[in-house]
């Protein structure tokens, strides 16, 4: 039985209404509108992972074997955790900003994916592809969940920079808790992205042709990764703090963007090594 | 018609301080008042709610025919005061309006400050009180219950309760959401005025653990130092105390500035840029306001905060409609179990009445026709139950089935007075009491 790729955007629909739930609990009095949208984000999770397990059960190597199949993982990743962090540290204004990035990763998942689930070429079937690619997979969703937590931190700034007080405000975690939550984010995502790419890198030396020189998707992931130890290194050692901080992995995350998604829309066979 | 339920009181915009003070009643006294009123069958329910801005009295009779008590004498009689003396500053309500005011009340709508929260907690012990007195019956205690119900549903659907209303808690609320922790905050204050000790001491009260003072005169630094257990610091040392600092509170009487951008840029650069969050009270301002549109600095002037509070107050006035709709709500619901209630009695009292009147016609036929079998006797006796069951049984059926339907308390009031079942519950009540009366002596 094969699971249609549209069914897909059942969660993109619904990752997006969690998210605009949650934006309208950040403009209401109401104490009961978050988990109203923490609710309806679990169910669509829900229905997102059966959707997933229905479709790698029809085709299975590896959930994460063609780009759409990885974007819909890592939207379920995303949101999982999202949810996670709202409820450790009581932030649903989380959820207006990540569930909808999510809802578009999944919208892009459904328009890219083939009817079936495509086999992965011969080549590379290795260890190294359970090492690789969930490695960056989850230092993308560290840094996408940090992401999200500096534009929380910009939001609430702003916010009290211009003494624009009020419910929006109240909604917001105190500053120095976003900017404690994106610090321990990159803090976990940073070593975890470089062991993806030295895999990569070892693996890409391992296969019996060279495929070490530079490619779009190689270069964009380095650019990334330098962005990110900058990050890193200004809070660390230059004491780049707040804003300035938030802009950096904020300028982080587009560069995964532009190396993960649009690298592979623009050169899709660039990282196929077929 | 007799009100079922009624409530008289006075509160800070009737009464001045000096009536207040007199009607007023503690925790331990609520108590001791309550319980010296009678707790027997007869007895009304009485719960009195006692705060700084209001003493009011709610009073139910327990049953349909008891006398209704007169709150006002309830009122004045923990305190020997003449209800007399009370009448100017008085506001009296019944039945709907009373409960809808108590859920006012519990709401916080009616209150000084709109919103607080105490008054809930104040409702709350009231209720404990009357209920450990043994003054609460059936209708107060649902009262009571759906008032604090009606209190808390109001803050969760509104934002009533949201916002600071002082300087001194907007003060706080904003280092609340600079600092997730405010019990590692530092806070330096310079200059002891009557401001920068309130907004301190609130401070405190959050959980700060850590104050410095510095003040002109160090003596009064000290003084101050010690009520918060914090440290007097030298107005000489400011730059090395500036960089430790994460809240500010300056309210100095210095005609200048008494904290430069330069030194609060340096500051930042030695805290390695660690928020700080600044607040001027003072007018002139003490701190140059070019620190505001320094990185990670947050500058609040006392306009600032004032014009918070005014927001905020706004904002609060804003959900007073929707409240209101909330209380009409609960109080219609009240309404319909009161109702119910009546409803209850009546078809009772009817029934009662009913098979009373087919026992008398019943005995009396009997009398007269004294060869009967006992077969025949018994014939004549379903013949009538038949014969009333048929009359009545299709009015109380509709009645029960629409207990709670809108024009049920109006056919009910009909019903009561068509076949006079007012005189006939209160006739049947001092029967059944002279009965037991009778037993007790027997």
């Amino acid at each position: 039985m094969t699971v249609s790729p549209e069914l897909l955007l059942i969660p993109a629909v619904g990752y997006l209404a969690s998210g605009a739930l949650f934006a309208r609990h950040l403009h209401s009095r109401r104490e009961g509108s978050a988990s109203l949208a923490a609710w309806v984000a679990v169910g669509v999770i829900a229905v997102h992972a059966v959707i997933a397990v229905a479709r790698f059960a029809s085709a299975p190597y590896a959930p994460f074997a063609s780009m759409a199949e990885s974007l819909s993982l890592y939207g379920l990743v995303c949101a999982a955790l999202s949810l996670y962090l709202q409820r450790t540290y009581r932030a649903p204004a989380l959820g207006c900003v990540i569930l909808p990035v999510c809802g578009l990763a999944v919208v892009a998942a459904a328009m890219l994916s083939p009817e079936r689930v495509a086999a992965l070429p011969q080549l590379l079937r290795s260890p190294w592809f359970f090492i690789h690619i969930p490695l960056c997979l989850l230092g993308y969703v560290a840094m996408m969940l940090a992401f999200g937590v500096s534009m929380l931190y910009l939001l609430h700034d702003g916010l009290l920079r211009h003494k624009r007080l009020g419910i929006l405000h109240r909604h917001l975690p105190p500053l120095n808790m976003l900017e404690h939550i994106a610090r321990r984010l990159v803090a976990f995502g940073f070593p975890v992205l470089t062991a993806g790419l030295i895999a990569g890198v070892v693996w890409a030396r391992s296969l019996p042709a060279d495929y070490t020189g530079w490619h779009a998707k190689g270069s964009a992931a380095l650019v990334t990764w330098l962005l990110y130890a900058a990050a890193l290194h200004a809070r660390n050692l230059a004491g780049w703090r707040g804003r300035k901080y938030s802009w950096l992995l904020t300028l982080g995350f587009a560069s995964i963007v532009v190396g993960y998604v649009v690298v592979s829309l623009v050169n899709p066979g660039a990282h196929d090594f077929r | 018609m007799a009100p079922k339920l009624a409530m008289a009181g006075v509160n800070y915009k009737t009464a001045p301080v000096s009536v207040r003070e007199r009607l007023a009643l503690s925790n331990g006294m609520l108590e001791s008042a309550l319980s010296a009123f009678p707790s027997s069958p007869d007895a009304p329910e009485v719960l009195i709610v006692s705060t700084c801005n209001r003493t009011e009295v709610y009073a139910a009779p327990r049953s349909d025919c008891s006398a209704v008590p007169e709150p006002v004498q309830l009122l004045a009689r923990p305190r020997d005061l003449r209800a007399e003396d009370l009448q100017p500053y008085l506001y009296q309500a019944d039945d709907e309006a009373a409960v809808r005011h108590l859920f006012a009340v519990a709401a916080g709508v009616d209150s000084m400050i709109l919103g607080e929260h105490e008054v809930l907690g104040q409702v709350r012990n009231a209720a404990e009180a009357a209920r450990k007195a043994g003054t609460l019956g059936k209708v107060l205690d649902r009262l009571c219950n759906q008032a604090i119900a009606t209190g808390r549903r109001v803050r969760t659907e509104t934002g009533i309760g949201q916002g600071a209303l002082s300087v001194a808690s907007v003060a706080v609320e904003l280092a609340e959401s600079i600092f997730a922790d405010l019990t590692r905050a530092k806070v330096l204050i310079l200059g002891a005025g009557e401001n920068s000790e309130l907004v301190a001491a609130r401070l405190v009260d959050c959980g700060v653990n850590s104050v410095l003072v510095g003040n002109r005169t160090f003596e009064r630094a000290a003084q101050l130092a010690e009520r918060f257990g914090g440290r007097a610091v030298h107005f000489d040392a400011l730059d090395d105390e500036l960089c430790h600092a994460d809240i500010v509170i300056a309210s100095t009487g210095a005609p200048h500035h008494v904290i430069s951008c330069g030194q609060v840029q340096l500051a930042m650069r030695r805290r390695r840029q660690r928020p700080i969050f600044c607040i001027d009270l003072a007018v002139p301002r003490d701190i140059d306001p070019l620190v505001g549109s320094l990185e990670n600095v947050f500058l609040y002037d006392i306009d600032d905060l004032e014009q918070v509070v005014a927001a905020n107050t706004r904002e609060r006035e804003s959900e007073l409609p929707q409240a209101r709709r909330i209380i009409e709500e609960e109080a219609a619901s009240f309404a319909r179990w009161m109702h119910s209630l009546d409803t209850l009695s009546t078809v009772l009292a009817l029934r009662e009445k009913a098979e009373r009147a087919r026992d008398e016609e019943v005995r009396r036929a009997l009398g007269r026709m004294r060869s009967l079998t006992r077969g025949e006797e018994k014939a004549i006796h379903d013949l009538s139950k038949a014969l009333v069951s048929r009359l009545i049984g299709e009015a109380i059926e509709q009645l029960q089935s629409r207990a709670c339907d809108e024009g049920t308390h109006g056919r009910v009031q009909a019903l009561r007075e068509l076949f006079a079942l007012d005189e006939f519950d209160c006739d049947a009540t001092r029967g059944q009491r002279e009965e037991a009366d009778d037993d007790s002596v027997a």
